[in-house]
């Protein structure tokens, strides 16, 4: 409105044109809230256009003859003046911008610049429109012709910007960045800053970065060189003083939470005000001085966090340490140890143990385990998330002391032992070890051990041993849970482990089936039988069970039924061989000589000595060994039971007597205890036998694997054997040369010509 | 005769079982060395003794002053260690029975005592070794007596070059640890 002088004709010259343009832009640099007409701004556009237009066309019509070179000749010399006009422009405006800033510092300083900013860029952008002619035509053909430095409008005024306010503000102690430093420090000691004002400079500094080759592409050159470098320094700093000082006074347990909140805020503080770019850097740096420079201290004090569960520092332990690389590995270390330590440390407290091996509980032993287990797994699901790592570390330590503690001594075999006995104790008929819905619970929990065991052929051994027991005495708790571990055991180790324990079952159930077809036809034949009798017949090489060792002389008693069997089953299966296994049998022997009618329950050759006396009274021991060929030693141990049990009387010495006065609370008298000797050899027993199986085991798996490979390095072959074998038992590599040996005795392999430790396969 | 000149006799005549030599297999020898009478059979003997066991120098061999033929102890000497080879793999056949795989560890160790021990220290050693644990090693196959010869002639006195995870026999693992015990 005021001076508003009217726009100049479309063939005005330079100077007059300018000093119109330069009124408007002016007016639009300085107040533009006041507003300017839509007409003034037409006139504007108009005025720059016709300018540009204008003078082309005049000089094209000029300089007719020379062509397009002169054309864009023309074109260049008109937009380089009005370019070079907005330059000095832009020059003055800025160096009245600059002057106000001299006596401001600090925030005051940072809300001038913004605020300066905000006019500037917000007119920068309405200049750039007006002139959208000249930077169509004239910029962009300078450009296109190489020269870098000329800018779009906008560009140019930012250019300006950074060059004639921008560096020479930070010029001088880095006033302007230094200002925004000393904020965020002031933040980061809790107090309250105009987050928006931070926002708003930060974002002119990434708006000042310029890709010379592309004008619109972003560039952080500018953020870089004057912010985000200072600023990465000044957090190492900030935080390196600052943490030194917090675990002077705090314990590590609360520099945790500390650490953890301070590089949740710099997240924050990224995400409010800095350049996205900037995240990788601040966090990184952060990371380094929060927990690198601090992660042995950390590491040192995990022990103590795991004796005292104090999970939640734990847990903020891992998170923090598993940003920084190999930060895990030392807690994982010290992990295994920890577990393993309380594994050892928890089946020495069960007392004496090592002393006593007998009277070790092989519950007490198994739930000591897996409390251990179950307390630490638990450990590592809730704290470190279930990393692999520390499951790894885990199922080290585990394996460690399930096989090795204070129990089981030097003995490999003791704790496949004592597993398999508890599995056994559980599925015997009424145990109290697990609450009746709860077997299938315990079983599982059997297996979380099963899992560690390294010989796990010992504990088949022993848990073969123990399944035919339960099943020859009927004592098995039922059918589903014998099944149901059965599976589970196939499960872990495949077919060939228990393809044993299955066919077992398959001869009980075929056993119950031949005893009921016998009796169907003993009745059709032998009508007036006063005799119940049940068999098993059992396959020789599937249950672990030997035959006496000595003679036995059957009783007359039973001799008719023990013949019609025998000749019944051959005629059933002709050329099978029946073994009878006296030294498992039991009989139940019905009382007529005394007043009251008893039922003894003996084994077989309890049983023959007792039916020596339906013809005599009195009988010496010579007489019995005589009658039954019972092994004295053998003998005198069944005397011993009948006379502390009262059945028989020895007054004389090798004389024992009927006792017609035997009295018992119950009808039913259990003689048939097993023999202290028994128990002890049992064990060796089977034990023997798992060495001996191992060694086959190994001959037959280096066979195996040098018929495929044909020719193999010792060392490598070694290697081989016991990877093949490590799922069943841990073989020894003495064993495994040993089996070496004997198979280039038996001319299975042989060495290699000129190659000693090169062994080939023979065909 | 004494040491290892019956064995030497034994592989000379190449003769099919221990202290049995058969006319035929006399004959033929002694023919081929152009020997007739004991002297300079013991001679002929004693010059194989020398070069292959007892690690002595060359005899020179005159043609015409020669006691018996030297060619073929000339033979021999161009390559003693095959040649020693050759007499100590012939005395594993000759010891061992005919329908064994094996020969007892008595006999093995009275021939390495014998054959090996004037060569290699070390087999003194290993013997006494294998007294000490005369119930743990009953027999000496094939390849515990080839591997013999192989330890006496590659590893050092010292055992320090014994590779523990190399394919040695069990009893060669055993003696080396026995020995280090020994030491320590």
């Amino acid at each position: 409105m005021s001076g508003e002088s009217p726009m100049p004709a479309a063939t005005a010259d330079l100077a007059i044109t300018w000093a119109f343009l330069e009124e408007g832009v002016d007016h639009i640099m300085t107040k533009l809230q006041t507003g300017v007409s839509y007409s003034k701004y037409i006139s504007l556009y108009t005025v720059a256009y016709n300018y540009c237009t204008s003078s082309k066309i005049s000089h094209t019509s000029s300089d007719v003859g020379i062509g397009g070179l002169s054309n864009r000749t023309g074109a260049n010399l008109m937009g380089s003046d009005l370019y070079n006009h907005l330059i000095r422009y832009f020059v003055v405006h800025l160096k009245n911008l600059r002057e106000q800033t001299e006596v401001l510092q600090e925030e005051d300083l940072l809300r001038y610049y913004a605020q300066e900013w905000d006019r500037y860029t917000t007119g920068a952008n309405y200049t750039n429109r007006l002139f959208t002619y000249l930077d169509r035509h004239w910029v962009k053909r300078e450009r296109d012709e190489g020269r870098k430095n000329v800018y779009p409008v906008y560009t140019l005024a930012l250019v300006q910007w950074r060059n004639n306010l921008f560096v020479p503000v930070q010029q001088k102690h880095t006033k302007l960045a230094g200002a925004v430093l000393r904020l965020i420090e002031q933040q980061r000691n809790g107090e309250t800053i105009d987050q928006g004002l931070v926002k708003k400079v930060v974002n002119s500094f990434v708006s000042l970065g310029l890709d010379e080759t592309d004008t619109n592409k972003a560039c952080l050159d500018v953020y870089r060189e004057h912010f985000e470098g200072p600023f990465i320094t000044a957090t190492e700093k900030f935080y390196k003083q600052e943490s030194e000082s917090f675990l002077a006074e705090h314990s590590v347990s609360e520099y945790l939470k500390k650490a953890e909140e301070r590089l949740k805020e710099e997240e924050d503080r990224v995400d409010r005000y800095l350049n996205t770019q900037t995240r990788k850097a601040l966090i990184s740096k952060c990371e380094h001085v929060l927990i690198r420079e601090h992660a042995p201290l950390m590491w040192d004090s995990f022990e103590n966090l795991l004796d005292f569960d104090k999970d939640e520092d734990l847990q903020r332990m891992y998170a923090l340490l598993s940003r920084i690389p190999e930060g895990l590995d030392p807690l994982r270390k010290r992990f295994e140890e920890h577990v393993k330590k309380a594994g050892l440390s928890a089946v020495s407290k069960l007392g004496g143990a090592s002393t006593a091996e007998e009277a070790l509980d092989p519950k007490a032993y198994v739930d000591a385990l897996l409390e251990v287990h179950q307390k630490n797994s638990e450990t590592v699901t809730r704290s470190f998330r279930g990393e692999a790592g520390f499951v790894a570390s885990m199922d080290k330590a585990c394996r460690d002391f399930v096989n090795r503690n204070a129990a089981t001594g030097n003995s490999n075999t003791k704790s496949p032992e004592l597993i398999a006995k508890h599995a056994d104790l559980l599925l015997r008929k009424n145990n109290k070890l697990a609450e009746e819905g709860d077997l299938e619970g315990a079983l599982n929990r059997v297996m979380i051990l099963f899992k560690y065991i390294e010989d796990k052929d010992v504990f088949q051994t022993f848990y073969t041993t123990k399944l035919s027991k339960r099943l020859i005495h009927g004592v098995s708790a039922s059918d589903e849970s014998e099944a149901s571990m059965i599976s589970k055991l196939k499960e872990a180790c495949g077919f060939e482990y228990t393809n044993k324990l299955q066919r077992m079952f398959t001869d009980m159930s075929l056993s119950k089936d031949l005893t009921d077809s016998f009796k169907g036809r003993m009745q059709q034949n032998h009508d007036d039988m006063d005799m119940t009798f049940s068999v098993m017949v059992l396959g020789t090489n599937f249950w672990p069970l030997n035959p006496p060792g000595h003679e036995f002389v059957l009783p007359a008693e039973i001799l008719p039924t023990y013949d019609r069997f025998q000749k019944y089953y051959q005629q059933k299966h002709s050329g099978r061989k029946l073994t009878w296994l006296w030294n498992y049998c039991k009989n139940e022997l019905r009382t007529n000589y005394l007043n009251q009618k008893y039922i003894l329950m003996t084994s077989s050759y309890q049983m023959a000595v007792l039916v020596q006396y339906n013809k005599s009274d009195t009988l010496s021991l010579d007489e019995l060994i005589a009658a039954t060929s019972i092994p004295k030693e053998l003998m005198t141990q069944i005397l011993a039971v009948f006379a502390k049990a009262k059945i028989l009387i020895d007054q004389e010495t090798d004389q024992y007597d009927l006792n017609p006065g035997f009295k018992s609370k119950k009808i039913r008298v259990n003689l048939n205890q097993p023999i202290k000797a028994e128990v002890k050899t049992e064990t060796a027993d089977v034990l023997k036998a798992v060495d001996e199986d191992r060694k086959f085991v190994i001959q037959a798996t280096v066979v195996r694997i040098m018929k495929a490979r044909k020719t193999m390095k010792n060392q490598s072959l070694v290697q081989e054997v016991i990877s093949q074998i490590s799922q069943r038992f841990a073989p020894k590599i003495p064993d495994i040369k040993k089996a070496i040996d004997t198979l280039l005795e038996k001319d299975y392999i042989e060495r290699v010509e000129g190659q000693r430790d090169t062994f080939a396969y023979v065909a | 005769m004494a040491g290892a000149l019956p064995l030497i006799l034994a592989w000379q005549l190449d003769s099919k079982e221990m202290g049995k030599f058969t006319q035929n297999e006399w004959l033929k020898a002694t023919s081929k060395l152009k020997i007739s009478s004991l002297p300079p059979l013991v001679t002929a003997l004693s010059d194989l003794d020398n070069l292959l066991i007892l690690n002595q120098s060359l005899v020179k061999s005159n043609p015409k002053t020669d006691p018996y033929d030297r060619g073929t102890y000339l033979n021999y000497a161009r390559n003693i260690k095959e040649a020693y080879q050759r007499l100590y793999m012939f005395c594993f056949n000759l010891a061992k029975p005919e329908q064994s795989k094996n020969i007892d560890m008595e006999t093995s160790a009275a021939l390495w005592s014998v054959i090996l021990s004037p060569k290699y220290p070390v087999m003194q050693e290993v013997l006494e070794f294998i007294s000490e644990n005369e119930s743990v090693y009953k027999a000496t196959n094939k390849d515990l007596w080839t591997m013999m010869l192989e330890f006496c002639e590659t590893v050092k006195p010292d055992l320090q070059d014994y590779e523990s995870d190399g394919a040695w026999p069990t009893l060669l693992d055993d003696f080396v640890e026995w020995k280090k015990a020994k030491v320590t």
